[in-house]
């Protein structure tokens, strides 16, 4: 298949992606296509929001829509890390010889909702870690290969409510996106409640398997990038170090670290994803400025000053945005 | 075509537009650029004492930055990925143009770069130059418009300048005037005549250095009267020592003391005398019938003006003399070639019954006629005073008619070369040479090859003759050589007077004004004396600059010797009455107690623009050059230094 035949399927499941999504999920278009461009691009998605917004419903209506594996993990204070991975059990074989035997946890999935994930405690969370990077999981000294795709799909509440354990920042740092979910619109919620409450339950139909996103997830990649395009990523990413030569006044008033190098690659790819999802063959300003915010607004950690301001990451980002101009070299003046 | 090809064609000719557009904004630029320029110059030019900058300079300025600003904005020619890039954001063509350009640099051909490539032609293709590059007006139009209004009305400005500065520029004025004319005059003079002796020519080249630098030069007025002031007396020095060799000393007092016909006056006088007789024409030699003419027509004028009212017989009988009293006039001054203007207009109005017309016609031909009789005049003046020339050669070396005195002996020298004198002949060269000897004397070596030229004279031999003539060369030549040494003492003095005219000048601060300040030596004109002539013009001719009366108000004041004159006008002018003493004490001998005279004064508005210092040294040099030219009376002499020595 010719790249051409498989942009033009990647956009043909990208539509039926979305309109099997929106069987289910009412509104939230930015979160749903997020969430998207973010397994496109095989990224995980954190989703924040108020409980009942839909996040575990999103997650699992994709889960329905897509032809993979999925698991669901609520997270709760008691969880410990191996209820996640899995453990080794001492089992007796038919030969009467007892050894262990590593019984997969629910990670050892495509697609795993991890549920209110700030409820757990920080080391269950971060139990996590080596499955999101390394989408590898090492139990009893032996690593285990995590089965391709793998996305995590985490939901969390607002950090500042009851009985929350904010995520460790390498951890957050390992989410592609954070989607904040809102609440739903007048003419949304008139249609949430007209569609839950009468006639039948809508059917999604599997529209996507795992060998062909793969194969969208390389697609994707190879979406190329002016060199302009991917120095704004860079700029941008740069601008968020404070105390550096490129940061923006907001960034050393209120940041106290920046986004990683992963905020960059993150950035790029999630636009080269947007830049499929628009029918383009090259990465534009625009779409890194789209991804921007879900890219950076968790890897970035306020100081004392934005917190006693109530700056949000989110303000900070939009104002970088605004600062940073998009193209460095521009005609003679 | 290709579409990377299509890509690049759109972008150049895009290029290429926005390129030239950038050029005419950077035209605008530069004229805004230079017409800041302009603004502030001519700024500092208003505030601070800088010269102004000629408006050819703007212009030129003017058109230098706006071809630099066109040039530098069309220099820099943009590469095809950032007109990409810019076209892009122009257009939110979502980078498709800069990718294709970055992609097809990259060697490798993929699927992914002939996507790219695909994509952006497409869009290249809907790319419209004109309305993407539009040529609109340059955005600092206003800007221009604003500065070339504010430097224009800038120039309708006058300079804020201290009246110090206002005085010195005007010094600088003068003085430059002043020397560039000094120089002409100069200059003139020696054109008219050359040094004869070596000093003579090195201190008047010194003197035309020194105009020269002074030209040139910013001086300030004390150090141009100064410099002045001291090359002034080294001429007056050279002149004196020239002057008081003894034979130009004789010369000088012999001529002084005679004719102003003698020497080069008398060729001089026969010009004037031709001119006049030339002017005359058949009148010459007919005073009489010019003075019968003018009580005819005068006659006539009183009968007109007493004609009885028109149209009675007594005023036709009255015309109809008239009528013949003019033609029997204008009948004789025909017959005597006398042309009389007007005289038959006259007739002819008086026919006419034109009274006016009449009055004025015969007034026009008085006035003819009073011409006339005044060349008449001054044609037998000149005939009285060449009546007076010396005829011998003792004579005209008493006289001091070296010119005559030297034609007289290349006479005698043409006379003892051209033969044999008979005795008669030879007594009388010999009676004449004797008698020459003595007033000889007094010009130096004169006397001995005049004695000389006796003694071989007498003999009667041929070769005597010869000798006799070679010494009366000798002393045509001696006398030549006095001639010219008084011409070159003449010439000194002149160039120092001028330069005295000049220090005049710059310390009244008003233009140069030659022969003001002539020396007797000068005025008196190759060993002649002052005296009056046919009048002219010529000496009064004044140079003022412009501006040279700023700073005073002269209307209280009328200066005679401005107004037109002719033989007669040059008469005691009316005094000034502002002048008139109003109280005498004492009464003026010479040798007695001094007069005291009180005056009212002249009464000079505004302020004087010259400091107290310099108007009392420029009234002590003139007091000073009055009482060495003997223009103070002696009695007065003593009180004047006197009271001119005490100026601090």
């Amino acid at each position: 298949m010719t790249t051409e035949e498989q942009i033009a399927k990647f956009k043909t499941v990208w539509n039926d992606l979305r309109a099997e999504v929106g069987k289910i999920i009412v509104g939230h278009d930015d979160i749903v296509e997020g969430t998207l461009i973010a397994i496109f691009s095989g990224g995980h998605v954190l989703l924040e929001g108020v409980p009942g917004l839909g996040k575990t419903l999103l997650v699992r209506t994709l889960s329905e829509a897509l032809d993979l594996s999925f698991n669901r993990i609520q997270f709760t204070p008691d969880l410990m890390p191996s209820d996640i991975l899995g453990t080794n059990l001492v089992v007796e074989s038919p030969e009467g010889r007892r050894e262990f035997q590593f019984q997969r946890g629910p990670i050892f999935a495509h697609l795993l909702l991890a549920d209110e994930i700030n409820r757990a405690t920080p080391k269950t969370q971060s139990a996590m870690l080596e499955a999101m990077q390394e989408k590898s999981v090492t139990a009893g000294g032996e690593i285990r290969r995590l089965a391709e795709p793998f996305f995590v799909m985490a939901t969390q509440n607002p950090i500042d409510q009851e009985g929350t354990y904010p995520l460790p920042e390498a951890q957050l740092d390992r989410f592609f996106f954070k989607l904040v979910v809102g609440y739903p619109s007048a003419a949304d919620l008139t249609e949430v409640l007209n569609r839950t409450t009468e006639g039948d339950k809508p059917t999604v139909r599997r529209v996507l398997d795992g060998a062909t996103l793969m194969e969208f997830q390389k697609l994707v990649r190879g979406v190329p990038a002016p060199t302009p395009v991917k120095d704004y990523a860079v700029r941008l990413v740069l601008a968020t170090h404070p105390k550096t030569d490129t940061a923006q006044p907001i960034t050393d008033q209120y940041l106290r670290f920046g986004s990683s190098p992963r905020g960059a690659q993150s950035m790029l790819l999630a636009g080269k994803a947007r830049a499929l999802t628009q029918g383009r063959f090259n990465v534009s300003f625009e779409d890194i400025r789209s991804v921007a915010l879900p890219v950076l607004r968790h890897r970035l950690i306020l100081n004392f000053e934005a917190e006693a301001e109530a700056v949000t990451s989110d303000h900070i980002v939009r104002e970088i945005l605004k600062k940073v101009p998009k193209a460095a070299e521009a005609l003679p003046a | 075509m290709e579409p990377m090809q299509a890509i690049e064609a759109a972008l150049t000719r895009i290029a290429r537009r926005h390129q030239i557009a950038k050029a005419f904004q950077g035209v605008a630029a530069g004229i805004l650029f230079a017409c800041g320029l302009v603004l502030l110059s001519e700024c500092v030019h208003k505030l601070a004492p800088v010269p102004t900058v000629p408006p050819g300079l703007y212009a030129a300025m003017l058109l230098l930055c706006a071809a630099a600003g066109g040039l530098r904005q069309a220099m820099k020619r943009p590469n095809l990925g950032q007109v990409a890039n810019w076209v892009d954001q122009e257009l939110n063509l979502q980078e498709r143009l800069s990718a294709a350009c970055e992609m097809s640099a990259r060697g490798a051909a993929n699927e992914w770069k002939s996507l790219v490539i695909r994509d952006a032609a497409v869009h290249a293709s809907t790319l419209n130059p004109q309305a993407l590059v539009p040529f609109r007006p340059p955005r600092t139009l206003p800007w221009i418009a604003l500065a070339s209004g504010l430097a224009l009305a800038l120039a309708f400005v006058p300079p804020i300048r201290s009246a110090a500065f206002r005085q010195k520029e005007q010094d600088t004025k003068v003085i430059a005037e002043t020397a560039k004319r000094f120089l002409e005059v100069t200059r003139k003079q020696i054109e008219q005549r050359h040094p004869a002796l070596e000093t003579t020519e090195k201190a008047i080249n010194e003197a035309l250095e020194f105009g020269q630098r002074l030209s040139e030069a910013r001086l300030t007025r004390g150090e141009a009267i100064k410099d002045l002031a001291s090359l002034t007396q080294k001429l007056d020095q050279e002149a004196q020592h020239l002057a008081d060799r003894p034979g130009v000393r004789s010369l000088e007092q012999a001529a002084r003391s005679s004719t102003p016909a003698s020497g080069k006056g008398a060729t001089d006088l026969q010009q004037r005398m031709q001119a006049l007789k030339e002017a005359l024409g058949a009148a010459e030699g007919k005073d009489k019938l010019l003075a019968k003419l003018k009580q005819d027509l005068e006659a006539v004028q009183k009968m007109a003006e007493k004609l009885p009212g028109a149209g009675s017989p007594e005023a036709a009988a009255a015309r109809e003399n008239l009528a013949k009293a003019l033609e029997n006039a204008a009948r004789e001054a025909a017959e005597a070639g006398i042309p009389l203007e007007g005289l038959d207009e006259a007739v002819a109005a008086l026919k006419n019954a034109q009274t006016d017309f009449f009055l004025r016609d015969i007034q026009g031909a008085l006035s003819s006629l009073d011409k006339l009789q005044q060349l008449a005049q001054s044609l037998q003046q000149l005939r009285q005073e060449q009546a007076k020339e010396a005829k011998t050669l003792p004579d005209q070396l008493k006289m001091g008619q070296a010119q005559a005195a030297k034609q007289r002996l290349e006479e005698m020298i043409r006379k003892l070369r051209s033969g044999p004198l008979s005795a008669p002949e030879r007594q009388e060269m010999i009676d004449e040479l004797q008698k020459s000897i003595a007033p000889a004397e007094q010009y130096e070596k004169l006397p001995e090859p005049l004695k000389k030229a006796l003694q071989r004279a007498g003999s009667g031999q041929p070769k005597d003759q010869e000798g006799a003539a070679q010494h009366l060369a000798e002393a045509a030549k001696e006398l030549d050589r006095l001639q010219q040494e008084l011409a070159d003492s003449d010439q000194i003095a002149g160039v120092a007077d001028l330069l005295r005219d000049a220090q005049e000048a710059i310390a009244a601060g008003r233009g140069f004004n030659e022969g003001k300040n002539e020396s007797r030596r000068a005025r008196a004109g190759q060993g002649g004396k002052p005296g009056r002539g046919v009048g002219t013009w010529a000496q009064d001719a004044r140079f003022e600059a412009p501006e040279s009366s700023e700073g005073w108000d002269n209307s209280g004041i009328t200066q005679q010797t401005l107004d037109p004159r002719s033989v007669e006008s040059e008469d005691a002018p009316e005094k000034n009455p502002n002048l008139a003493p109003t109280r005498v004490k004492g009464k003026m001998s010479p040798g007695g107690s001094m007069p005291s005279i009180t005056l009212k004064g002249v009464h000079i508005k505004g302020q004087s623009a010259v400091r107290f210092t310099e108007a009392a040294a420029t009234a002590q040099a003139e007091a000073q050059k009055a009482l060495n030219q003997d223009k103070v009376p002696r009695a007065y002499q003593d009180s004047v230094k006197t009271y001119f020595d005490d100026f601090k």
